[in-house]
């Protein structure tokens, strides 16, 4: 009794192997006013492709004071849950934080991965960077 | 990437924030136009080359084909919202 081999001509290659293309997506302004959730940018996977998350990132920082400081963020949702949230409520110029991580993650097609901006404060302006990368290969 | 400028909605059903109808796009940062009440109603976005024609201006059928088979984006009257 031997071992099948494994592999051959006909066999399917791994994933990292099928067509990849890395694929990133980020978001950063300036001087940005308070406002409501916004979906700064959005990346849906196409049909017949599958994708696997590499990384995230999400920053925020106080630029001017806010007459009545609220909450404002930055976060990464992927497939519908917030993977990193930069999330602050200070303000004092200079008041923020910055996250980034490595992700481990497969979406598969009509998955989608959102950059969103947040600030609820009344006046004053803060800075974001919100972004992430991924390879897309064949399904 | 191409840059092009489009409407910006407000949250819905399949949207918890502001955002582009469209399945993948980037918001350049500072391209925001507001109406008079301070909402973001215009923005420039950047979108696939391969959801563009040549001009460079959104295309209908190839946005169609990338995602052939979503129920949100593979439908007639999609740029209507754009």
């Amino acid at each position: 009794m031997g071992f099948a081999p494994k592999g051959g001509a006909t066999a399917r290659k791994e994933w990292y192997d099928r067509n990849p293309i890395i694929r990133s997506m980020d978001f950063t302004s300036v001087g940005v006013a308070p406002h409501g959730d916004t979906i700064r940018a959005s990346w849906t996977v196409a049909t017949g492709k599958k994708a696997f998350i590499v990384s995230v990132h999400a920053g925020v920082t106080r630029q001017t004071a806010a007459t009545t400081a609220g909450i404002f963020r930055a976060y990464v949702k992927v497939v519908g849950v917030r993977a990193l949230d930069a999330l602050e409520s200070g303000n004092t110029v200079g008041d923020g934080g910055f996250g980034g991580v490595g992700y481990s993650g497969f979406a598969m097609a009509g998955d989608v991965i959102e950059l969103h901006t947040a600030d609820s404060s009344t006046g004053g302006t803060c800075a974001y960077s919100v972004g992430g990368s991924v390879v897309e290969f064949d399904a | 990437m191409k840059r092009v400028t489009v409407r910006v909605l407000p949250p819905d059903a399949d949207n918890d924030g502001y955002h582009v109808h469209l399945p993948t796009y980037a918001m350049v940062g500072g391209s925001e136009v507001l109406d008079g009440q301070g909402r973001l109603v215009k923005v420039d976005v950047f979108v696939p080359d391969d959801e563009c024609d040549e001009s460079g201006a959104l295309d209908k059928a190839k946005i169609r084909a990338k995602y052939r088979g979503q129920p949100r984006w593979d439908r007639e009257d999609i740029l209507e919202d754009v």
